[in-house]
């Protein structure tokens, strides 16, 4: 997982049109990097499997 | 002192039947029960105590003239204030819906309606039934009847806080990550979410389409099984006893950082017991639970996004801040994220099925732990409490939580998950459990006249 900063956090929020005020931005980050956790963990898992079917295979992943 | 809202709705409906008791009569004892308790609870948002007496003269008039609309006819019922009930002020609990009246009923409402059920009010959900307990939405979240100073879970809070003090028997709530089952456990009783799709959930609400369940709370497995009936015109019936079922015991979920010292122990009691009853407990091993969590997230947060992006544009206005703060992390995450979520739910809904094919039920704590306390929550602090529920929200399968026992005197939940549409062998193996331990007997001693 690449860090996601605060920065990373404003563009997104602005694609969607939403302005938090100041103070609920560190709660925002919090949840967002948790989800990007879930993210990179589901990531890593879908890889695994690819590579577990790939093995299954007898071929490359 | 036990009276006729403490009546079970099977002996209720029988008491009515036999014209020992009146649904008038029926109906102003839970008006009085609701007055005498509420104010140290906050439990109903919405009483309407006028539209429930003329339903309840109506439903008496009916059963006298031998007109049955079934189990339950005449029987009071809550509902979630996030299900609509025509003309009643359904709000969501949020500031954003502060004028809404409903226009027509929910269909789970229509059912229960055409049922003849007795609908006695609205009851306290998280700021649009999405997180909480905040301190900003429109009206103060309920107490936990067992200890006033704790949450009583979400978001289908004041059902289970309206359940637990004995204001009423039945109540609708709904489901999107375990906003039935985890409050059911916070609260000691009952909580069953059926299987996806089994109860229809149209309605302006909800959270996030894929995941989102209508369920019941009550004060007991049969109870909730007649809800549920009622709620999607199925028949759930079971038969007596667990002798031969096979339990599998996924004792890896009880673990975790934050898991109360007791769970495991508590965990492996209720196995003892219903192996005591003749089930043949055996452990098995579901996906890792972080990842069914992650998987779970995603889809919350990407489609409740979406679900309330208009709400959620500039600074959110009225909305609140728990809501707000939640919802607008799903920004975060990219269209790939989302999708590879979407397309991990079927492998992860086969590996349930898979274990589902070996054994009857499988068996996991409901969450972690006891109820929280409010003061964890303050300022809008965000808290993940560990719970297990929002894997069966993904998977879709049928999912019951009872109570299990207890730890530092406050109720502890078991989630007990089927096959899909096999709600009845969830019951079954419930119903045995709380018929063998009792548990469903420990009520809160609450002082009721603590003033709120």
């Amino acid at each position: 997982m690449t860090a996601y900063t605060r920065d990373d956090l404003a563009a997104d929020l602005d694609r969607v049109g939403i302005r938090p005020p100041e103070a609920d931005l560190e709660a925002i980050h919090r949840t967002a990097l948790f989800l990007r956790s879930c993210a990179a963990r589901l990531d890593a898992w879908s890889r695994a499997a690819a590579e577990t079917r790939g093995a299954d295979r007898g071929g490359r992943p | 002192m036990e009276g006729a809202p403490d009546l079970p709705v099977a002996a209720a409906g029988a008491a009515l039947r036999s014209g020992r008791l009146g649904a008038a009569a029926l109906c102003e004892a839970h008006l009085a029960r609701i007055a005498e308790r509420d104010p140290a609870i906050g439990a109903f948002v919405h009483v309407a105590a006028s539209a429930a007496r003329a339903s309840a003269r109506a439903a008496e008039a009916e059963l006298r003239a031998g007109r049955d609309r079934g189990p339950l006819h005449g029987i009071p019922v809550a509902v979630k204030d996030v299900l609509d009930v025509a003309d009643w002020p359904v709000r969501h609990g949020s500031r954003l819906h502060e004028d809404r009246i409903a226009s027509a009923d929910a269909p789970a409402v229509a059912r229960l309606r055409a049922g003849g059920a007795v609908l006695l009010g609205l009851t306290a959900t998280y700021d649009g039934g999405i997180v909480g307990p905040g301190d900003d939405g429109l009206y103060p979240q309920p107490r936990n009847p067992w200890d006033p100073e704790r949450i009583t879970g979400g978001s289908s809070s004041g059902s289970a806080a309206a359940v637990a003090a004995g204001m009423v028997r039945v109540a609708l709530g709904t489901d999107t990550g375990g906003s039935v089952r985890s409050p059911a456990a916070y609260c000691g009783v009952v909580g069953l979410k059926p299987t996806f799709g089994a109860v229809a959930h149209a309605g302006p609400a909800l959270l996030a389409p894929s995941l989102d369940h209508v369920g019941v709370l009550a004060r007991s497995v049969p109870e909730a099984a007649a809800l549920v009936d009622a709620a999607s015109g199925r028949r759930t019936r079971w038969d007596d006893g667990v002798r031969g079922l096979r339990i599998g015991y996924a004792r890896a979920w009880c673990d975790g950082a934050d898991a109360h010292p007791a769970m495991r122990r508590a965990m492996d009691d209720a196995m003892s017991a219903l192996s005591l009853l003749g089930a043949r407990v055996a452990l098995v091993e579901l996906p890792p639970y972080a990842l069914m969590e992650s998987v779970g997230a995603i889809l919350v947060h990407a489609e409740g996004l979406a679900r309330h992006r208009a709400a959620l544009r500039g600074d959110g206005g009225a909305m609140g801040r728990m809501a707000y703060r939640s919802m607008s992390a799903g920004a975060a995450l990219r269209p790939a994220e989302v999708a590879a979520a979407r397309a991990a739910v079927p492998a992860l809904r086969a590996a349930v099925d898979d274990l589902l094919s070996a054994a009857d039920v499988l068996v996991t704590p409901t969450t972690l732990g006891p109820a929280p306390r409010f003061e964890a929550f303050k300022g809008g602090r965000t808290v993940w409490t560990p719970m297990r529920t929002l894997p069966f929200n993904l998977t879709g399968h049928p999912a019951l939580s009872i109570p299990m026992g207890f730890a530092d005197g406050l109720p502890l939940g078991l989630q007990i998950v089927a096959r899909h549409g096999a709600e009845a062998v969830a019951c079954r193996v419930g119903a045995a459990f709380e018929a063998a331990t009792g548990h469903r007997a420990g009520a809160p001693t609450v002082p009721w006249a603590i003033a709120s």
